[in-house]
């Protein structure tokens, strides 16, 4: 119902602008990822944003000078660090996730002809393609000889050599929900060139709706995806770039 | 026209504070709420609903199985939460009824060093022990190891009379004191043998130090001459990881994986560790590379470091597991401080200083090197061989006959 909804909407838009533009184009920058999650029973356990990047192909079609509709496949990263401090310290996991993402969102943009700013609201659905885990855990079977060198140590590696990983991330499909749904706030300012491309940069927040695992669990700590991101993008209207080639 | 154009703009603006104020309950809202889950530990846990809620969260935080364990957690959850909100009193017949409620729930959890220690009436439950009493009433009672095979059979018929050394001393094991006795020698002068009850060989005292002694010095010296090693685990309840090291650790002169252990890492049931690699490493004062049969025996009361043992001596091209099934408790248990995960105690101190109840449990998950998970199971032995009652009575020690036999002897 709500797919027909949109697609509906979509052709009442386009047939009230008979000179809508389509364009195209291609974006990227860097981001920062966050997991909101609850850790309350772990003890000296910091969950931490991390870097992370994407590149996206943005579609649109621009109804009127202020309004146009946007989707964008879109390569994103999504990491998230798990440290630990204290005596615990150096014992650390960085979980990098990729995923393919499909924003939906519509461009409200105001101001001049050429310069402009403009506010994106929309949503998206993306899918986990995979994971890499880089971390460091104390290895319980690779302890310190404490017990007959009489060492003292101070911290948890002290007691256990550390084994340091860095590998693929196995998905548990008891455990993973590798579909994520959110939605999308962003705001920038564009710079049209010669009427025919639009370069733009852009703050953009991605917020998923939609909990990273199943539900296998009562009272299950559910877990989500924050990631602010500035995008670097510029579109190019199909139309001009027909033309040229035309000619 | 210039009103026109500013009428636009205020309509382009209307949407865009319209469409703001739409969308950003929407951001705000929507996701489930995060509830902050208290450790296990920290509830206030002063009547039965609080100790059923903290312990139902610490096993789902705490315990390290339930990626394999077929317990249907969600279900006691369901079944007896009602039970304990029931419990509305403290007194000897509720404490009764809750600690029955208690066992029905654990009785199936595959973790066999998995105990609830209750507090306040000093009972404590064991589910592998109810179960394998379940299955076999005469598990601990048809052994005739190790007490009296140790004590008149194996140093009077199999030792050397003149090698035998032997030694019990007190350690403490878990917080509780324990008797720890050892006994070596050679067989035919050619075997070394050494037998220990527990693995607590750093704390070796005045009478059992010179059995250790003893047999790492004739390992040092007549490694290269010897026609085998007999490491005897049988009865062996387990102890201190650093024996690993201490005692396989001297036989081999290079480092070696024989499985891999994994961790709680978050507070749901299937947030895991990757699995990290368990090895022996050379004893750090000192080991040799023994190329001669090192034989291993083990049997249903062999436990916790005792299996690991018998796995890291199994995993070397010269290692022999003799003997029979063991318990199957050896995920790696060490203090709750350590590892997210494994033992806690819950109920505050309204219970006592000790809180209402202690539940011992693994901190890591083993899985030994060919991808086999033991818990529960037991490691099998790679030659079957069992004593009797009736062996014993007539002289026999059938399973350090079998390793004689496996030696060439």
């Amino acid at each position: 119902m709500k797919v027909c909804c949109a697609v509906t909407g979509f052709f009442v838009l386009c047939s009230l602008k008979s000179n809508g533009q389509l364009f195209v184009g291609v974006e990227g920058g860097p981001n920062m990822n966050y997991l909101t999650t609850s850790n309350a029973s772990e003890p000296f356990t910091n969950y931490q944003g991390m870097k992370g990047w994407n590149i996206g192909i943005p579609v649109g079609y621009q109804f009127f000078d202020w309004l146009a509709l946007e989707v964008a496949p879109t390569y994103i990263t999504k990491n998230y660090d798990i440290v630990r401090t204290g005596f615990f310290t150096g014992v650390y996991q960085k979980n990098y996730n990729t995923y393919w993402q499909l924003p939906l969102n519509l461009r409200f943009s105001f101001g001049g002809k050429a310069l402009r700013g403009f506010v994106d609201l929309g949503g998206y659905a993306a899918y986990w393609s995979s994971g890499r885990q880089k971390g460091t855990e104390a290895n319980i079977l690779n302890e310190v000889d404490t017990a007959y060198q009489t060492v003292n140590p101070t911290s948890i590696l002290g007691e256990n050599y550390g084994y340091s990983y860095d590998q693929k991330y196995t998905f548990n499909s008891t455990k993973d929900n590798r579909m994520e749904f959110g939605l999308i706030g962003g705001a920038g300012v564009s710079y049209q060139l010669f009427e025919t491309y639009t370069f733009y940069l852009e703050g953009r927040y991605y917020r998923a709706m939609t909990d990273q695992q199943k539900q296998y669990e009562l009272n299950q700590a559910p877990r989500y995806n924050d990631n602010f991101g500035v995008v670097l993008g510029c579109t190019v209207q199909v139309k001009k770039i027909v033309s040229l080639f035309k000619k | 026209m210039a009103k026109i154009i500013r009428l636009r703009i205020k309509w382009r603006l209307y949407i865009l504070v319209f469409g703001a104020l739409c969308s950003f309950p929407a951001l705000a809202g929507c996701r489930k709420t995060i509830t902050s889950t208290p450790n296990a530990t920290s509830y206030p846990g002063d009547n039965y609903p609080d100790v059923f809620q903290s312990f139902w969260n610490g096993m789902n935080t705490n315990y390290v199985f339930w990626g394999i364990d077929t317990t249907n957690w969600d279900n006691m959850y369901t079944v007896y939460k009602p039970l304990f909100d029931q419990l509305t009193v403290f007194d000897s017949a509720h404490e009764a009824k809750a600690e029955q409620y208690f066992q029905q729930m654990t009785q199936g959890l595959i973790d066999s060093h998995y105990t609830l220690n209750f507090s306040t009436t000093g009972n404590s439950f064991s589910p592998a022990q109810y179960r394998k009493l379940l299955t076999d009433p005469n598990y601990f009672a048809d052994s005739a190891f190790p007490a009296a095979v140790l004590d008149s059979l194996i140093p009077a018929k199999y030792l050397d009379k003149s090698s035998v050394v032997t030694g019990t001393d007190t350690v403490t094991l878990e917080g509780t004191s324990t008797p720890f006795t050892a006994v070596s020698g050679t067989i035919n002068g050619q075997v070394l043998y050494l037998y220990f009850s527990n693995f607590a060989l750093s704390q070796a005292g005045a009478h059992t130090s010179p059995v250790f002694n003893y047999f790492f010095t004739m390992l040092h010296r007549y490694y290269g001459s010897l026609k085998g090693i007999v490491i005897d685990l049988r009865g062996n309840g387990g102890g201190e990881i650093a024996d690993l090291d201490y005692l396989v650790g001297q036989m081999v002169t290079s480092q070696y994986t024989f499985g891999y252990t994994r961790y709680k890492n978050g507070v749901n049931r299937l947030d895991y560790s990757p699995w990290a690699p368990a090895v022996v490493k050379p004893w750090v004062g000192g080991s040799v590379n023994v190329t001669a049969p090192i034989v291993v025996l083990g049997d249903h009361l062999s436990v916790s470091m005792s299996e690991l043992t018998i796995m890291a001596v199994k995993t070397l091209s010269n290692g022999k597991f003799i003997g029979t099934r063991t318990w199957g408790a050896n995920g790696p248990l060490t203090s709750s401080v350590y590892f997210d995960g494994g033992q806690f105690t819950i109920g505050g101190s309204a219970w006592g200083s000790s809180g209402y109840m202690f539940v011992y449990t693994s901190s890591s998950m083993f899985k030994y090197l060919n991808g086999d998970i033991y818990e529960g199971v037991g490691v099998p032995p790679d030659i079957y061989a069992r004593e009797t009652t009736a062996a014993y009575l007539s002289g026999d020690d059938l399973v350090l006959d079998a390793a004689m036999r496996y030696l060439g002897l």
